[in-house]
């Protein structure tokens, strides 16, 4: 059997209600609660609350606010993972820029009211919150990415995105230190503590840019070297864990073909399941999933049992996929017991097919064989396979089935089922 | 997916309809807009466009 899924986005649950996260919180949750509502980091929402914090006071105020009106949400698994989904969403950055410059323009607009601190202490504390964020958030990243587990293979192009995003971590931790220290000058030159010591800080800055040019070969260097060898681990987990696949399923098979030489029909039982493995596993990388995990995969699991069961190829080609519930399950039944009567009718020299199409609104699946065909008007009233176990099956499921069949013209079986989007 | 991609435009129009307001009462000289108070408007302007944008991204 030969498959074929393109799985579409699974629709994921609804906007998670505004609540805070003590698990994930460093104080009450409030930020880490704020933070996976709006899908961005919660260092950034700390850093808005600490930069409101100068302008006149209102970041503790509004905290405060949120502590007592906000229920207190379950508490979930804290670290790296819950980080590492934040990131990756999409949008986050352009969410986390747009709240960034929303409390800017909020530090503008309280500075322009006169509810405002000081120029010479709040712009290098929000420049020097901003750096330290970057700093920590690069740290936190890092030290998740080495305590990650490697226990699945790197999926194709992993090696160069790590690659790419130790280097983009350089970038980023350089950034953040850079941020640092400019707050740092920038609230000595603000407070006067510059003003007698211009030439000792001229030659300062000259020496670390010239040692900084000086070692700025070597620290790239390592870096790459760095680079390099996490990319050659994850190569050879990579080649581990191919080695360990092929030797639990590839020689395995092939022993039980060799014991089994005698017998040609499970030989060919034996060929078809570890074909299915092998393409599933060349398809996503991990071992096929479960028959209840969706739709396609009960198509498959259906098309599996009744190509062992009656040793007839079987094609299986999904396009898009829906989660299994009580209709779409029984779509997966109507196509078990066609893909039976084509085993069955069509003769083991007639190849099989099943093609399911998933949209929004609804499920389609064709099961056809190249088989003698048969006139559907002259099934006997006795025989109520195709009568109850598909069409009327479809039926009380809100579906429906049509049999396009022909005396030698093979037989296609469509079962369709409108869904509510 | 409409929804979402209708979030970002009708939040970019909504703020663009609001600058341009600002700016017209600054013209007619029914209020002072300073340079002091445009600087936070154009940043929340952008920063409120990028959220929503951010947003409707998330949800297509």
């Amino acid at each position: 059997m030969t498959t074929a899924a393109t799985p579409t986005p699974t629709p994921g649950p609804g906007p998670a209600p505004l609540r805070r996260d003590p698990a994930r919180g460093l104080l009450a949750g409030v930020c880490a609660g704020v933070g996976e509502r709006l899908g961005v980091d919660p260092m950034i929402v700390r850093l808005v609350v600490v930069a409101l914090t100068f302008a006149g006071g209102i970041g503790p105020v509004l905290y405060l606010l949120a502590w007592i009106v906000l229920p207190a949400g379950p508490a979930g698994p804290a670290g790296a993972p819950a980080a590492e989904r934040l990131r990756t969403r999409p949008g986050t950055w352009r969410v986390a820029a747009g709240v960034g410059l929303l409390a800017l323009g909020a530090l503008l607009a309280f500075r322009e009211l006169g509810v405002w601190f000081s120029d010479a202490i709040a712009w290098p504390l929000v420049l020097a919150a901003a750096g330290a964020a970057l700093v920590w958030r690069q740290s936190a990243r890092q030290r998740a990415t080495e305590a990650a587990p490697t226990a699945d293979p790197p999926l194709p192009g992993q090696v160069e995105a790590a690659s790419r995003e130790a280097a983009v971590g350089v970038y980023r931790g350089g950034f953040g230190v850079a941020l640092i220290v400019g707050a740092a000058l920038l609230f000595l030159y603000a407070n006067g503590a510059l003003s007698g010591l211009g030439e000792m800080v001229l030659t300062a800055v000259v020496v670390v840019v010239a040692a900084g040019l000086i070692l700025a070969p070597f620290w790239w260097g390592l870096a790459t070297n760095l680079a390099a060898e996490r990319a050659e681990r994850i190569r050879s987990q990579e080649r581990a864990e191919l080695g360990a696949h092929l030797h639990d399923s590839v020689l395995q098979t092939l022993a039980l073909v060799q014991k089994r030489a005698d017998d040609p029909r499970a030989v060919a039982q034996l060929a078809r399941r570890q074909e299915r493995e092998l393409r599933a596993w060349l398809q996503s990388g991990r071992p096929a999933p479960a028959p209840d995990a969706s739709l396609a995969a009960g198509l498959q699991a259906a098309a599996a049992e009744v190509e062992d069961a009656h040793g007839v190829p079987i094609e299986v080609v999904a396009v898009g996929d829906a989660p299994l519930d009580d209709d779409t399950r029984a779509v997966v039944d109507a196509a078990r017991e066609a893909l039976v009567n084509a085993a069955k009718f069509a003769g083991e020299d007639a190849p099989v097919a099943v093609y399911a199409e998933v949209t929004d609104g609804r499920v389609q699946v064709f099961v056809r064989d190249r088989g003698a065909g048969f006139d559907p008007a002259a099934v006997p009233p006795d025989r109520r396979g195709l009568r109850e176990s598909v069409v009327g099956r479809m039926e009380r499921h809100g579906g429906r089935a049509v049999v396009h069949a022909a005396p030698g013209a093979g037989t296609e079986v469509e079962l369709t089922l409108e869904r509510t989007p | 997916m409409r929804r979402a991609s209708d979030l970002a435009a009708l939040t970019g129009g909504l703020v663009t309809v609001a600058l341009g307001g600002l700016l017209a009462l600054d013209a007619a000289g029914a209020i002072r807009l300073s340079f002091g108070w445009l600087w936070p408007a154009l940043l929340a302007a952008v920063g409120a466009i990028l959220v929503a944008s951010g947003l409707a991204q998330r949800d297509r």
